[in-house]
This record gives structure tokens, sequence and C-alpha cells, in this order.
């Protein structure tokens, strides 16, 4: 894509009004967070019907450390302020800021990360599997590892997708040049702006999908 | 599009979820029948879902017309939950 | 992000690039195109073969796990690798763009992603039938246990794996085609294309792709549980106390009712998904051969949003004998029989056009109206299956076969040709022949009214719809003549997919010497550039648009079309 970049014409909004007034990429992130959602709904909803239709329930209170899973849940609350933060500084072409928020966020993301590990690796070591656990309704750790297992993974790639972000963003804001053209240092600035709040956007729907996830799995 | 959006928006909507998710696991000690628990915590989680979306997510600074489509998926996933209950609980 | 438009001269592009991994939307929906007929044509060989062993079962012309799989492996392409491509892999590809004075799509590398996706779900999904076991028995619903046990029937040992391969990568392709469709269509239109003049193919494959958006990501969650249920010794689907021969299942504590929640939350919207494309295309080839503006505009874009939206709040109606709650199956019918209404406001609308018109019976031509007798004759029968009482003594019978195959199957196929004839032009320079399409066309539809229509008789006489040979039954055996009726008529539809494929290939033999950018006297915007336009589609600027899209035969008006780029004042307005 690199080679033609010369030839890409800008975006020609002709005439009239874009009926949601932002750019496409935004608008492309919200429709594909739409379909996500979808995704997380069905997992979440088979698992409410799992979950309504057991006679019994394990004692997940007693199983699965409340705690912890609040501390891990103030992780990814946190690390969602502060890419709203970045997204903010990015705005305001603060490249300090921006990259400082990105890099919290970022490690927010990992330690969020390091702490699933550590909650999976304790309740295997408590004999919990997807095809069977100690206590009996195997939908439990079937839809614990399967439903935590897919917001890890959209976990990992968002802190992929910020990695990749944050080196575009450092780089563009060092090409930013207070001899350019007007136009085309705001332009890139823009760019740059556009490409972090997209990013943002995707990891506030990780957040999104775990305030449903600590509710109906770890506290309900 | 940039209304008056500072840093304390963030730090603020950040308090607020905070202080929801301790309510949320604070309200399951209640000495309350569990249904009304549970309306309670889906209640709070919703709450910190909206918060997440207009305020991290900008859509309180977007034009209306956005949040009205993306309404519309809301309303399908909010159906297909109450489609799936009944017949868990083989009513 | 890739960012769209990338206007190199084409000399520049090595055949790789412009015709393999091509970024201009109109060389990928003739990927679409030709991918999509050579699947139907595999589609329309498996029932050819379902036919044959129904109406003479003697021959064994398939051994009966060789026929499920035959029938599970029918209804998936179709529906999955034929219908759903042909209308927005192909014509949303194509005219999304066109029709709303767009370079190209807006995102042109996921748009290539999107075709190559579905190419490769094809390789699992046709491998299955050389697996041991073969293609999966379920049918395409694939219900468990049927489907979740691997020693469960012959095509549930590998078949089943490859289908959930297959179908996952295809939920794939088709999120990134919809991301497209749905951003260029808003966000992209030309300078004074408002909604309010979009044609109403657009906004038929916008509807399309929002479904599409948010039903086929349920698709794949519950394909994923599948894989797991198959695997990982997870039972989401599988009930306690299941035994299998002699041997209690190890799994437990699921309910095969979940995957059909699942599945036909994904699969109602489905089969709106192969018949709204169809229903806009269809609009547009009436209005020019009619000559006539749409009968009310506005009535059809808010009876497609109606449809759409209904179409989350019926899929129970699939699941009236599941054992499903009764009090949910009311419900579901109530929305069901609503959803009647616009079905009815749009073929009122179509009827109304057509009166006192000047039908102009092009091939195309009759394709459309033959789509609006299919859907109404179809259409007639889903009142009798929406209703839950009347639906559970015609449940998995020929009748449910008759209603879908008539109001989704051949409507939407009809739609298809529809479009084809009508764009043909466009996309190739070339005409399509006259005669042979009207032979196609004949062939058919009466094929389409033999076959289908006598299923409603074996349907209420009690044959069920994925029974191996009639002759298992004896209360079945007077309904032989009938079944050979039908694949006779199966057989002449076939014969005119047959002579397509000579129209098709003998057209294309031909060199493109349609240089007449119009030809139909056609109103929206893919008639303004040429025919078969460069990537880039205007070479001048993009014209911008001054009127809504079907203004035919407007009074005072000395020529019997105003195209939407026209502007105004208009010129020829003479005194």
């Amino acid at each position: 894509m690199q080679a033609t970049e010369t030839a890409i014409v800008r975006p020609e909004w002709g005439g009239g009004v874009s009926p949601f007034d932002v750019n496409w990429g935004k608008f492309m992130m919200w429709t594909f967070l739409a379909s996500d959602a979808f995704t997380f709904g069905a997992f979440l909803a088979s698992y409410v019907f799992a979950r309504l239709a057991a006679p019994a329930w394990p004692p997940h209170h007693a199983i699965l450390n409340l705690n912890f899973v609040g501390a891990m849940t103030f992780l990814l609350i946190t690390s969602s302020a502060t890419m709203a933060a970045a997204v903010h500084a990015a705005k305001e072409a603060d490249a300090r800021r921006t990259t400082r928020y990105l890099v919290l966020t970022i490690l927010g993301g990992l330690t969020f990360l390091g702490m699933q590990a550590y909650e999976w690796t304790h309740f295997i070591e408590e004999g919990a599997r997807p095809w069977a656990n100690p206590w009996g309704v195997v939908a439990f750790s079937a839809f614990f590892f399967l439903i935590t297992g897919f917001h890890g993974a959209h976990v990992t790639s968002g802190v992929v997708y910020l990695l990749v972000v944050l080196r575009r963003t450092v780089r563009d804001f060092a090409r930013v040049d207070p001899q350019q053209p007007e136009e085309q240092r705001r332009h890139l600035l823009e760019t740059a702006a556009a490409r972090v709040e997209n990013a943002g956007l995707y990891w506030h729907f990780v957040d999104l999908v775990w305030v449903f996830v600590f509710a109906l799995m770890y506290v309900i | 599009m940039e209304r008056a959006v500072g840093y304390g928006l963030y730090w603020r909507t950040w308090v607020w979820l905070l202080i929801v998710t301790a309510l949320e696991v604070g309200v399951i000690y209640l000495p309350v029948a569990r249904g009304y628990i549970i309306l309670a915590v889906v209640f709070l989680a919703l709450v910190k879902a909206s918060l997440i979306v207009s305020n991290f997510m900008h859509l309180r600074f977007e034009r209306r017309a956005l949040a009205y489509v993306l309404a519309a998926p809301v309303a399908f996933l909010a159906a297909m939950f109450l489609f799936f209950w009944p017949d868990a609980l083989r009513l | 992000m890739a960012h769209p438009l990338h206007l190199e001269a084409p000399e520049r592009e090595s055949f790789w690039r412009k015709y393999v991994f091509s970024l201009d939307h109109k060389v990928i929906a003739i990927q679409y195109l030709f991918t999509g007929l050579f699947m139907a044509l595999v589609g329309g060989f498996l029932a050819m073969a379902m036919r044959t062993q129904l109406a003479w079962p003697d021959l064994h012309v398939l051994r009966p796990e060789q026929y499920l799989g035959f029938v599970s492996m029918h209804g998936t392409i179709m529906l999955f690798w034929v219908l759903t491509p042909l209308q927005l892999g192909v014509f949303g590809n194509y005219l999304i763009p066109l029709m709303c004075g767009a370079r190209d799509m807006a995102f042109p590398f996921v748009n290539m992603l999107s075709y190559w996706t579905y190419a490769l779900s094809i390789v699992p999904l046709l491998a299955a039938f050389f697996v041991p076991g073969g293609p999966p028995n379920g049918g395409w619903v694939q219900y468990p246990p049927l489907s979740a046990l691997r020693d469960a029937a012959p095509g549930s040992l590998w078949g089943v794996d490859l289908w959930l391969v297959a179908v996952i990568l295809f939920c794939i392709s088709s999120l990134f085609g919809s991301l497209n469709y749905i951003t260029t269509t808003l966000q992209m239109r030309t300078r004074g294309l408002s909604m309010g003049r979009l044609p109403l193919t657009i906004w038929g494959m916008l509807l399309t792709a929002t479904l599409a958006l948010l039903v086929f990501p349920v698709l794949m969650a519950a394909g994923i549980l599948l894989l797991f249920d198959r695997h990982f010794g997870t039972g989401f689907f599988i009930p306690a106390g299941l035994f299998l021969g002699n041997r209690p299942v190890p799994q437990a504590g699921g309910d095969p009712l979940l995957w059909q929640h699942l599945f036909w939350f994904f699969g109602h919207p489905e089969v709106y998904i192969v018949i709204l494309p169809s229903m806009g295309m269809v609009s547009d080839v009436i209005a020019t051969f009619a000559r006539k503006g749409i009968f009310a505009y506005r009535g059809m874009v808010g009876a497609m949003i109606a449809i759409s939206a209904l179409s989350f709040l019926v899929y129970g109606h699939h699941m009236f004998v599941s054992g499903m709650s009764p009090l949910l199956g009311t419900g579901f019918a109530l929305t069901t029989l609503a959803i009647g209404i616009p079905s009815a406001v749009k073929t009122f609308n179509w009827v109304v056009t057509l009166w006192g018109a000047r039908i102009h019976a092009t091939p195309a031509m009759l394709f459309a109206v033959g789509f609006i007798s299919m859907f109404v004759a179809g259409g007639l029968s889903g009142p009798f299956l929406g209703a839950n009482s009347v639906d559970i003594p015609l449940h998995d019978t020929y009748f449910v076969v008759a209603h879908f195959h008539l109001v989704m199957a051949v409507a939407s196929l009809f739609g298809i040709f529809a479009a084809i004839y009508y764009w043909f032009p466009k996309m190739f320079g070339r005409m399509l022949d006259d005669r042979l399409g009207r032979i196609h066309f004949w062939l058919s539809f009466v094929g389409a009214y033999g076959a289908f229509f006598p299923m409603h008789i074996l349907g209420i006489a009690g044959m069920h719809r994925r029974i191996y040979s009639i002759q298992a039954f004896p209360y079945l055996q007077p309904l032989a003549p009938v079944n050979v009726f039908i694949t006779i008529s199966a057989f002449l539809i076939f014969l005119g997919g047959l002579v397509f494929a000579w129209n098709l290939l003998r057209a294309l033999r031909q060199p493109a010497t349609v240089e007449d950018p119009n030809p139909w006297r056609a109103c929206t915007l893919e008639w303004s550039t040429r025919n078969r336009p460069g990537h880039g589609n205007w070479e001048g600027p993009v014209p911008a648009v001054y009127r809504g899209p079907y203004e035919f035969s407007v009074p005072g008006e000395e020529r019997d079309y105003l195209p939407q780029w026209l502007p105004e004042p208009i010129p020829a307005r003479g005194t």
C-alpha cells in the first residue's frame, strides 16, 4: 500500500451532508463494533440460557476470587480512561501526552492479560476444564473459558492494534514540521488523531464487553 | 464536534465507573431476594455501559443520527436475550 | 486503515493486480459472479441428483446417507454460496459505487479480502464430499445432537467440521463485504444524492448489508460453540441422558434448543438477506421497462425497512415443533403474520407500477415479473406456516419446501437473472441474446411452477421433506407420479440454466460492441458512464444528481425519461 500512497485521492464528499458527520474509518469502526457486539451477545445470551436452564449453579463466588476480578476490572476501566485521554491529547496534537497515555493504556492491557492468565491458571489448578469441573455443572467452566477467552483474545488483538497505532503516531508526530505548509501539517495531525480515535473506539468496546462479562459471569 | 471536552470529563467518568463497579460488588451482599439483586446488577451494568459509550466513545458528542442508528442493533440484541430466556426456564 | 481510490494508470497494473487481486469493485463483482454461478451449477447438480432419486427410487442413484448429504449441501451451497453472494457480492459490489456516484468502495482492500475469503471458504465446503463419511447429514440447519456427535451420522465424522470451517470463513467474508457496502452507501454518495433519491436497489443492498452485518456473527458464535462441542468435549448443545447406540454420551448439560435459537436468529434474517436485494433490483428493472416511476417510492422504502426490522423478531416460527415455549410461539406467530403487511405493500406497488404501462417485455422484465409471480405464489403459503396451529401438521413436510423455494429461492434467483440481463451491457459491453433469454425464462418459469407447486400437495399428503425414498411408506405410494412430474419440471429449470450458461458464454465470446452507455434509457447514475467503466468509474468528474431515480414519462416532457444526472432546469423543456 505504501507505493500507491502518492496516488491516493482525498475522499471527496462532493456535496450534501454526510449523515453522521464522521470520517469513513470511524464509521466503519462503529459498524464493525455493532457486528462484534452480536458475536459477544450470542455468546452471552447462550451463557444466560445455560445458566437459567441449569438446575443448580456452582458457588462461583467461592470459586472465582471476586476481589481479584474486581482489580482486573479496575485495570481495564483505568486503561479505558487513559485511552480516552490519549484520544483527547491526539486531537489537541499533544505528542508527548498522546504517547504517554497510549503507553499507559498498553501497559494496562498487558497487566490485565497477565492477571487473566493467572486467574486461568488458578482455575485450571482447581480442576476446571472446558469439558469437566469438580463442581458438577460443565457449562460453568465451559462458558467461563469460552467467553473470557474470547474477550482475552480481543484484549490481545487490542494491544497489538495499539502498539501499531503507537508506532505510527510517534512517526507521524515526528514528521510534523513547522516549516510545512499549513494544510499538509493539519492533514498529518488529523490523520494521526483519527487513527488514535478509531483504536480508542475498539479499546472502549473491549471494556464495554467486560462490563457485561463481569456483571453476568462474576457478580450475578 | 469539539465541544468543551477536557481530561476532566474522562477522570470524572473513570471515578463514576469505579463507584458503580463497587456498588455492583456490594449489592450482592444485600439481604434481599435474588431476583432484585440480579435486576440491580444488570441495571448497574447498563449504567456503566452507557457511561462508556457516551463519554469514552464520544457518542454524546456525535450527531444524534449515529446514536439512533446504533440504538437499533442494541434493541435487537435485547430482543435476542428476551427470546432466549423463556425457553431456558421452560415457561 | 486503507484509504480509498488508487487511481493508477491501468496499464501499470500487472495481470495479477488487475484481474486476480484487484481492488476495483467492478472486477471483484465479476469474480463473485463467476464463482457464484459455478456454485449454482454445483448446487443445481445436487438438486437434480436428489430429484432423480425421488422420482425413480429403483435406480438407486444415491445411497440414503449420500442423499442426506446432498440435501445438506444443496441447501448450504444455494443459500450461502449462491444466493447471498450473487446479490450482495455481485450487484452490491458492482452497483453501490456506480449508483451512488463513488469512485470505488470505501475500503477497496477489505473488499478484495471479502472476495478471497469467500473463494477460500469454498475449499473446505467442497472438500466435505471427499472425506470419510462424506458431507454432513443434518440439512443446512445442522441441528445438534446429530451434528455435535461425531458418531451420530456418517457425515458428522468429518463433514460437519468442514462445513463449520467453511461457514465461519463465509461469515468473515460477509462481515468484510457488509462493512464496505454500508460505509460506501452512507458516506460516499455524490452531490445531490440524498437518501430519498437512492435507487431502490441501493436501499435493498444497504438494508441487506445491515442484516448480514448483525446476524452472521451470531451464526459464527453458534458455529464456534458447535466446534467446541465436537472437539473440546463441552456439552453446549448436548442434553443429559443421551445414548448413541448402547453407549451413553459422555457430554451432558446442554440444550439442542439453544442451537436452534442461535441458528434461526441468524437464519430468518438470512432469508431476507437473499430476497431484499432482489426486491430492490426488480424495482429498478420494472420501472425502466414499464417506463413508469415506481409507485409509492417512500412506501417501498418503508416496507423494506419494516421487513428488515421485523426479520429479527420472527425467527421462532421455524421452531414451532421444537418444544419451544408455547408462549413464545404465539408471539412469534403474531410478528410473522405482521410481516405479510410490508410484503403485500411491496407487491401491490409493483403491480400498480405495471398497471397501464407500456411494458417492454425484455428478458430482464420477464424475469422481474416472474419474480413478483413467484413471490406472491410462495408468499401466500406463508401465513399457513406462520400460524403455529397450522404449522404443526405441515412442519417439515414438502409444503415447507414448496413455500421457501417459491418465495425465497426461485424468486431471488429470478431477481438475480433479471439483474444479470439488465446490467449485462454495463458490465461487459455486450448484450445477452434476446431469444435465448426468452427460452431461458419460459423454461425456468414453467419448470419452477411445475416443480414447486405440486409440492404443496405432497406436503399436505404427509411427505416428509428429507425423505430418501417414498417406497418406505405405503401411504406415499400413490404420490409416485407427482414426484415424477416434479422431477421432470426440475429438469426444465436446470435446462433453462444451461441455456443461460450458453447465452452467457456466447455473448462473452463476441467482441464488446455495445457503445451506448444507456441502452435501456434508464435514469439511475450507473448509466451515465461508459460501458465497462475503468478504475475510477467516471472519466471526468463524478456527475451530480438533480432528481429522483425513477422520473419516467414525466407529464409535459418531450423525452420519456429524465436521468438523475440531468441538470435543472431541463434544456429540452421547450415552450
